[in-house]
């Protein structure tokens, strides 16, 4: 399209200097004579006051915290199945007070009516009896669950979230072109886009009487609260998990608003009563908002194949035990064809004009509608009625008849002729356009906002803000983020102070802890326990793996004793209970070369099962599922260290130098992990599982260590005890007790009984039974658990064991003692490990749910 | 004149074996006869083994009656006992060609009023099971030259499955979709009447499906053997002026006194008669037993 109107401006370092507009086109920015529109001046004026270099920074700034605060999508079906990152532009969308009062009135009253419609269709059904609505709309609608018909939800609200999309057309007015009544999704990632520009943009934000969002999310939280009738109920937000498109934002929602993020699976339904289960046992949940939909909510009365969903989650609703929002069964009124109908239903239902105006709609099961759409189709988007465009996919389904050659043409004709309710004709829309940064200039983009309602009493709060999202091209009609689209933060303007109150700042860091702690879900606790388990072992490997590139480059390798070492510590990295059969097995062979190829696929190598980008990789996917407990510094962290893992390939020559650098750097960042989850983490019970998990690996490993270099051999002079004190971080408190050179006995006592190093199998022993002290208790409480006494019984044969006598070896130069006492310890942990999982991964009757819904054909003729 | 009634004693009994426990199971029974034009329940009783936590009877959306049921109680094997009397009257007889053409028995978007029509919309759009395509719905508009009166053009397409597709135990399960029953030409009832419902429907004309019983016979000479008779699905479509009428395409016939009623709805998932969501249970396997019995006709005609 060509340009139309440019900016009137005489100043050359005008922002606005090359911003064109394009004909025929609204512009949210500059009005068709080309002056600023009046309520962008302050703004514009305030941009101006900042430094040039300061703005050019501010796209830069953004991805960073994207980056930062994790904040991604995926694509569904994408093969690469990577998380994207979001694409946020930092020049807001600014709405004036006025415009914004009408879009406020109008978002409520379809609120209000989808409300009643969705109230009438799952009840008395007056609408199709009274021939008002056609009963195709339902009937022939996948989102009309019949199981859902006649479950009344409190208040008869079926609706505590709604969304809708509008864009502006050329005439300046707003116009809805979708519902969203399922479950929303966007108002997380509204959010996250006005922390992000609030902080690039800060004096602006402050000064320009923006209106904050956190009203709407205290309203949210209320409502449900409310829907409870409890003063202090629990309410769970339940996820597909993380291969949803919109995942990120479920766990941000989740820890904004203090609930836990829960799947299918953490939940059961018992007595008609839905259930969250957790280390403690079962906790009855009151309220249930839902990000997944409806037909994959329960698999006994909806989709059958669902793994996602609660088994009697329906009968629960039915029995009025458990809030649903939105209320199964709500995603009836998405339906674009339902909009023609809207006019009619909004003065029959409400007795009210319909506020804001819908995009022109044509419903081809209506005779005189799928002729107009006919003779009309090379003005027209035509789409299957029933299908439904998602927040990154928009246009699902959707043709522009223009677009088509003459026997597609004819083969639509002749399907809309035959199945007409099965499609719907809209006016192909021209979207508004609005300013946005490409290459450090502004240039006008399409654009199209998301607005937010929440139930509220018997009305609706709209968030004063929203989703704007734009689009790269031009001829897009409706805006989706999948093909390199961005979002925008969405300013609404007030006369009035605006008060800056905040739900963010005190439940940013920190998971909030509503009760004692053992709500923790089990499947939660399970993955915290992987995740300190994983990055153990991750930071064991770069130990070890460091360990043997110094070694690389201090002896020759030609050296039979030092090669010995080296092949027993790379045992070591695969296989740590087993180093000694692996020797007998393999035997002494690595040749030098082989050594230096095996460390470098351990250290570079993707397909290597225990080399360190598997391990990373592994730490990564554990974190992200259960990421919503997990600090963003935690998150940030790892989310680091998996980019730097992904960086790095095998190479051609292994330069020690490079190697051992790589390694440090990595080895920094896990300890910043680490570090994290000791200062970090409120000691919850999600933080007691990770540190069980790292403990016991990490008593694990040290017992093996001590086991595979010590039980034989003589490993004062294979100068293993140098190696231990190394991997074990504990040079230094060696050489702060002894003079001598590393000797047996005082190595033994330092990383096996001493209980003060934290590095030791005593420590880590001592710091399991501390948690196990701590953790929620089934049977009489007097009584020690089966975990401490697992635990103690553990500690006692370290305690009584005399180190001296540990460390003598027979006449083959074997030390059975030590052996036998630490494959006991190595047993022994091995036990404690599946008891925990026993009792609090899979606690009584909490085994996975098996679908069984349509047991068998029963059928014989 | 009145029509044959015949009543019988119906038994059907479930057994579901589990390979390992199941702590909990939800399940959703369409077990108890609905009544119907030609057929009332006498007297019904449903047992189960272990009992249910919670039971709890209703009507669902169609009028069928329904169970809701938990075991909570942990169980490694699960007995379902359906038994009681019904008594079926004959059809009324209905003569194809004088029935109105099938245009007329059509949907079509609008919005319709009228009460029959009104209750025959939720059986006239593809339902999750009944989804096809265009081949299915070409396939059957075969049936449907224009201005055929309906219900002869109903029992051609009846009559075409039974010609066109095999009865194949082994061919399809449960969860076979029906543009793979179509394609592969073989299946079981359940199956065809899946298959007739989405040829009607994408034609346009309203059909339910039908869960109930058929009354078998002895091999010639040979004794009945107890439990051989089954459950059964057929089709039912409406025929403006005369209601619903029953055709069975797995037998190439119109259903007559030996079909007995369970439920009826969009399709099995509707009315499966004992659906289940367990937690545990590993494997499991299935036996169905049902005995369709005719009681001697003493005071049948009371």
């Amino acid at each position: 399209m060509p340009p139309s109107a440019s900016v009137h401006s005489d100043d050359p370092d005008d922002l606005l200097v090359d911003y064109r507009t394009l004909d025929g086109i609204y512009d949210e920015l500059v009005a068709p004579d080309g002056e600023r529109r009046p309520y962008w001046r302050s703004f514009l004026d305030g941009m101006r006051s900042l430094p040039a270099d300061e703005v050019a920074q501010h796209p830069q700034t953004a991805l960073r915290l994207i980056r930062q605060h994790g904040v991604t999508y995926n694509v569904y079906g994408d093969p690469k199945g990577e998380q994207r990152p979001w694409e946020l532009d930092v020049m807001p969308l600014i709405i004036p007070e006025d415009e914004w009062d009408l879009l406020e009135r109008g978002l409520k009253q379809r609120a209000r009516l989808m409300n009643a419609i969705l109230a009438d269709l799952y009840g008395p059904q007056t609408l199709i009896k009274d021939g008002v609505l056609p009963s195709a709309l339902v009937y022939a609608n996948p989102n009309f669950h019949l199981p859902c018909h006649g479950i009344v939800p409190p208040y008869e609200t079926f609706l505590q979230l709604y969304a809708a999309d509008i864009a502006r057309s050329p005439d300046g007015r707003w116009w809805v072109f979708n519902d969203r009544t399922q479950a929303p999704s966007g108002a997380g990632y509204a959010l996250e886009n006005r922390v992000i520009t609030a902080q690039c943009l800060s004096d602006l934000f402050r000064e320009g009487r923006v209106r904050r969002l956190a009203h709407f999310f205290q309203a949210l939280r209320e409502n449900l609260r409310a829907l409870s009738g409890k003063d202090d109920p629990r309410i769970v937000l339940l996820t597909p998990g993380p291969l949803n498109e919109t995942y990120f934002e479920h766990a941000f929602l989740a820890r904004y608003l203090g609930y836990p993020l829960v799947e299918g699976a953490d939940l059961t339904v018992r007595d008609n009563r839905v259930y969250l289960k957790t280390i403690g046992g079962l906790q009855p949940v009151d309220v249930v908002l839902r990000r997944i939909d409806t037909e994959w909510c329960d698999p006994l009365e909806l989709r059958p194949d669902s793994a996602l969903g609660v088994a009697g989650l329906v009968e629960a609703a039915r029995a009025g035990n458990v809030t649903i929002a939105n209320a199964l069964g709500s995603g009836l009124v998405e339906c674009t064809a339902l909009m023609g109908f809207l006019p009619g239903l909004c003065s029959h239902l409400l007795g009210e004009e319909l506020v804001l105006p819908h995009i022109a709609t044509w419903w081809c099961g209506q005779q005189s509608a799928r002729e107009h759409v006919i003779a009309n189709l090379d003005s027209m988007v035509v789409a299957r009625t029933f299908q439904t465009p998602t927040l990154v996919n928009a246009e699902a389904g959707q043709v522009l008849g223009s677009a088509l050659d003459a026997a597609e043409r004819a083969a639509l004709i002749e399907r809309i002729r035959q199945r007409g309710y099965d499609y719907v004709g809209q006016e192909a829309i021209t979207l508004s356009t609005a300013p946005a940064w490409d290459q450090g200039k502004l240039v006008a983009r399409p654009m199209a906002l998301r607005m937010f309602a929440t139930a509220l009493g018997d009305d609706y709060a709209v968030m004063p803000g929203g989703l704007t999202r734009i689009s790269e091209s031009n001829s897009t009609r409706a805006v989706s983020m999948q093909r390199g689209s961005g979002s925008k933060d969405t300013w609404v303007l007030s006369s009035a102070p605006v008060d800056s109150f905040s739900l963010l700042r005190p439940e940013e860091s920190t998971p909030v802890l509503r009760r004692a702690g053992d709500d923790l879900p089990s499947r939660a606790a399970d993955n915290m326990y992987w995740l300190g388990r994983y990055a153990e072992r991750t930071e064991n490997a770069m130990r070890l793996l460091r360990s043997l590139l110094t070694r690389l480059a201090e002896d020759s390798v030609q050296d039979s004793t030092a090669n010995v070492a080296m092949q027993k510590l790379l045992y070591m990295l695969a296989h740590p209970g087993d180093v000694d059969g692996l020797m007998r097995r393999r035997g002494r062979t690595l040749s030098p070369a082989q050594i230096e190829h095996r460390i470098q696929a351990y250290l570079f190598d993707p397909a290597e099962p225990n080399g360190i980008p598997q391990l990373v990789k592994t730490v990564n996917r554990v974190a992200s599922l259960t990421r919503d407990r997990l600090s963003l510094d935690a998150w940030r962290t790892l989310d680091q260290l998996h980019q730097e893992a992904l960086r790095q390939r095998p190479r051609v020559w292994l330069d020690i130098g490079d190697a051992s650098a790589i390694l440090n750097d990595m080895l920094r960042t896990m300890s910043a992990f680490s570090g994290l989850g000791m200062e970090n983490t409120t000691r919850t019970q999600g933080w007691r599982f990770l540190d069980m998990g790292r403990r016991m690996e990490r008593a694990a490993t040290m017992a093996g260590l001590l086991r595979g270099l010590l039980s034989a051999g003589d490993p004062e002079r294979q100068g293993f005890l140098d190696r231990l004190l190394e991997l074990a971080d504990s040079f230094m408190t060696y050489r702060a007790r002894y003079v001598s050179a590393p000797r047996l006995v005082p190595v033994l006592d330092l990383l096996l009984v001493d209980e003060s190093n934290p590095r030791s199998v005593g420590f880590q022993l001592d710091a399991l039974e501390q948690h196990a002290a701590r953790l929620p208790r089934f049977g009489d409480a007097l009584d020690r658990s089966p975990e401490q006494r697992q635990i103690l019984s553990c500690q006692a044969a370290i305690r009584l064991a005399d180190v001296r006598t540990l460390a003598q070896a027979d006449s083959k130069g074997r030390r059975v003692e030590l052996d036998t006492l630490l494959a006991r310890v190595a047993g022994a942990l091995a036990d404690l490990s599946e008891t925990i999982g026993r009792h609090y991964f899979s606690h009584a009757d909490l085994g996975r749910h098996t679908e069984a819904a349509s047991l068998r054909r029963f059928f014989e003729p | 004149m009145s029509r044959a009634v015949v009543r019988y004693d119906v038994r059907h009994r479930t057994d579901f074996v589990y390979s390992a426990p199941v702590s909990i199971s939800h399940h959703l029974l369409h077990l108890t006869p609905r009544p119907t034009a030609n057929q009332r329940t006498e007297i019904w009783r449903v047992a189960l083994t272990p009992a249910p936590a919670i039971r709890r009877a209703e009507v669902d959306f169609f009028g069928n009656p329904v169970e809701h049921l938990t075991i909570q109680d942990e169980h490694t094997r699960l007995v379902v006992q359906a038994r009681g009397t019904v008594a079926v009257e004959e059809p009324k007889p209905v003569d194809p060609a004088a029935t109105p053409p099938w245009e007329r028995s059509r949907v079509n978007g609008s919005a319709v009023t009228d009460p029959e029509i009104l209750s025959a919309q939720p059986f006239a759009y593809d339902s999750p099971m009944t989804r096809a395509g265009e081949a299915v719905w070409r396939w059957a508009r075969e049936s449907f030259t224009p201005g055929r009166p309906i219900l002869e053009a109903a029992i051609d397409l009846n009559h075409r499955i039974h010609r066109d597709f095999e009865y194949d135990t082994t061919a399809t399960t449960v969860s076979t979709p029906v543009s793979e029953v179509f394609r592969i030409r073989r299946g079981v009832c359940q199956d065809f009447a899946h298959l007739m419902l989405a040829g009607l429907r994408g034609v346009g004309i309203p059909a339910r499906y039908v869960s109930g019983y058929l009354l078998t016979y002895p091999p010639p000479g040979g004794q009945k053997l107890q439990g051989s008779d089954a459950s059964h699905a057929w089709v039912s479509v409406r025929v403006p002026g005369h209601g619903w009428v029953d055709l069975d395409p797995t037998n190439d016939k119109l259903a007559t006194t030996e079909h007995v009623t369970l439920a009826w709805g969009r399709d099995y998932g509707d009315v499966s008669p004992v659906k289940g969501a367990i937690v545990g249970g590993g494997q499991h396997r299935v036996r169905v037993a049902v005995d369709v019995l005719p009681i001697a006709d003493d005071d049948a005609a009371a």
